[in-house]
């Protein structure tokens, strides 16, 4: 072969894939690996009853993870009626206990969980193991991109199986029930997303297998929230006043936030272990977002306009929750430089009990004055407010996530605030007649920001 | 685990190769990347169905050759007349001397007919005997053979045209 031919072949060996293009494509397969082997032996599954299902769960454990290890395993077992199981539970992926958690723990707690909402329950608990798993990986050793995929991939099929069992509770005609379940995912994956990406950035990672998790991680929440969003518009429709929807609404989106700063809090230890932490002039800014918020609500309850000062106060209780648990969990990672977070810290219980006090308030105000349909349903009036972020949607203050738009149809906010465009559409938004404004500029409306 | 550990390993060794012989075939790239993934795909189906695989870098390539055969009878756009007016996908790493060269590579590729281009491909640039080149694409080792042969004369000839019209 002459010179010339061989230089050719060596130029025609550097065309090949580049590096990201190499990790995306093996993330991406290994996944499908996954599912592929999940469906196998779900397979293997559905056809047996309860006590073979029973047995096959060491089979199942046997056959799917390291033979040696879980048959060894099995034998203390037996003997130590459970310390092995209870061991497993603190495990991560990669370690020698994991395939005792996921083989035989999950499995019998899954059998055990009988009733749909037990069901659901549980399905949201698996979401969030694996997830603090992940959290755990990242922080003390390192995340393998075999455990992301693995990870990602549960992570999706949980949350998955969690809003078809809210589904199947929500054909049954309980539709409070389904959106009590897309809640609950939806509170755990936005509490989790933050510490991931808290703990990424701390890291400083950069692994594209982690960001994957992450998007995963936020697109699951998107499903669930939309999921929430439907059910809610649902609710609405068969509550009597709109009022009273509004207020179940509220007390439901604080038990979210309480569950979402209990999720958070229960998962500082991930962020005991990292040096850096987020920059806390971000906090800050969401503290005076919120003290404004409030100062605003105030002016609207002073001018009966108690549907604004809702709007206003449940965002300020939103924000000021939210900024509290992140700190909570940045404090004590801090020790060392406490002063860094002292001023915002001091801020944020008072806020949230104004806020809530307001909330209250507002609500005590729509009642005894007797004009909840004419505040809250009939306005027309198209306010022009100097505060953009009071006329910005709704949805803009939500946990950021991929762009996505929702139809007008199923959006709660949509409906609640249909008679109210300048909300709906921001300083820019067209005169609607009749209350409900038309289609398209709501949609734009719910769009969130990238 | 340990399968799995080995099915990475196998992706890390050879997923560039069969990226490279597919985006030969398709000239583009995005189609490739996902023929790339058929490829390990099937082939890990393949081997959990308990199926022993003896040469797995040839079985590979059976898998990505008969995925490309499917690709090329399922769409006839990537014609040297479209890729010519279309102009050729070209990965980049950045890499601008290796950019041109690939452009060049490719121009140079697109030109020669499919059987030689797989024959001298498979045994210069990937590294395949005329025997496994055989098995891959269920030709007889002589078929295989000459079309190495006449494949680098023809390439030869391609190139020094280049160089005449360059």
């Amino acid at each position: 072969m002459d010179k010339s031919i061989r230089q050719f072949i060596e130029k025609a060996k550097n065309v090949r894939l580049q590096k990201q293009e190499k990790q995306a494509l093996l993330s991406e397969l290994f996944l499908r690996m996954q599912a592929h082997s999940a469906l196998s032996k779900r397979g293997l599954m559905k056809t047996k009853g309860f006590r073979e299902s029973f047995f096959n769960i060491f089979i199942s454990a046997l056959q799917a993870h390291a033979l040696p290890i879980v048959a060894g395993v099995l034998v203390v077992v037996l003997a130590s009626a459970g310390g092995i199981s209870f061991a497993a539970e603190q495990t991560a992926p990669g370690e020698f206990l994991y395939p005792i958690k996921i083989g035989v723990n999950e499995k019998l707690f899954t059998v055990f969980a009988v009733a749909p909402e037990k069901k659901a329950a549980w399905s949201v608990q698996q979401t969030e193991r694996r997830l603090v798993e992940a959290e755990k990986l990242v922080a003390f050793e390192g995340l393998s991109p075999q455990a992301t995929a693995r990870l990602a991939h549960a992570v999706s099929a949980h949350a998955q199986q969690a809003g078809n069992i809210a589904q199947d509770i929500e054909s049954r005609g309980d539709v409070s029930g389904a959106v009590a379940v897309h809640s609950a995912l939806e509170a755990s994956l936005s509490a989790h997303s933050r510490i991931l990406t808290a703990v990424d950035d701390a890291q400083r990672t950069q692994s594209p297998y982690l960001q994957q998790l992450i998007e995963r991680v936020l697109v699951a929440q998107q499903d669930a929230r939309y999921a929430r969003i439907k059910g809610e518009t649902e609710l609405i429709a068969a509550t009597p006043s709109r009022e009273a929807a509004l207020t179940a609404i509220v007390q439901e989106r604080t038990g979210n936030i309480e569950a979402m700063v209990a999720k958070m809090q229960a998962n500082e230890h991930v962020l005991l272990r990292q040096k850096v932490f987020a920059p806390t002039s971000a906090i800050a800014d969401e503290m005076q977002t919120a003290e404004q918020m409030i100062q605003k609500s105030r002016v609207k309850i002073r001018e009966n306009n108690y549907k604004q000062a809702f709007i206003l106060l449940q965002e300020a209780e939103r924000i000021s929750n939210e900024t509290a648990a992140m700190m909570s969990a940045l404090e004590k990672s801090t020790a060392s430089s406490p002063a860094v977070l002292a001023a915002p810290s001091q801020r944020t219980s008072p806020l949230i009990r104004e806020a809530q006090e307001y909330i209250h308030a507002a609500q005590q105000a729509a009642e005894e004055t007797k004009q909840a349909p004419a505040v809250f349903i009939g306005t027309t009036e198209i306010e022009k407010e100097e505060d953009v972020r009071v006329n910005e949607p709704l949805e803009q203050f939500m946990p950021s996530a991929p762009v996505l738009s929702v139809p007008p149809s199923t959006n709660a906010y949509y409906l609640l605030y249909a008679d109210e465009p300048a909300i709906l559409q921001g300083e820019g938004g067209s005169p609607v007649s009749g209350g409900m404004p038309l289609a398209p500029q709501p949609q734009q409306g719910m769009q969130e920001q990238e | 685990m340990a399968e799995e550990d080995k099915f990475i390993k196998a992706f890390d060794a050879y997923a560039d190769g069969i990226f490279r012989y597919c985006f030969f075939r398709v000239f583009n790239r995005e189609l490739a990347k996902d023929l790339v993934q058929d490829t390990f795909m099937r082939a890990w189906e393949y081997a959990s169905k308990g199926n022993k695989i003896e040469n797995l870098k040839a079985f590979l390539y059976k898998i990505a050759h008969n995925l490309v055969v499917d690709e090329s009878r399922k769409a006839k756009e990537y014609s040297l007349d479209a890729l010519i007016s279309q102009g050729f996908d070209v990965p980049s790493e950045g890499n601008q001397i290796r950019d041109i060269e690939a452009k060049e590579v490719l121009a140079v590729v697109s030109l020669l007919e499919e059987e030689y281009r797989d024959a001298v491909q498979m045994r210069h640039v990937e590294g395949f005997s005329p025997k496994e080149i055989a098995q891959i694409t269920g030709e007889s080792e002589n078929v295989i053979s000459v079309r190495i042969h006449r494949g680098l004369a023809k390439l030869r000839t391609l190139m020094s045209n280049q160089k005449k019209d360059g």
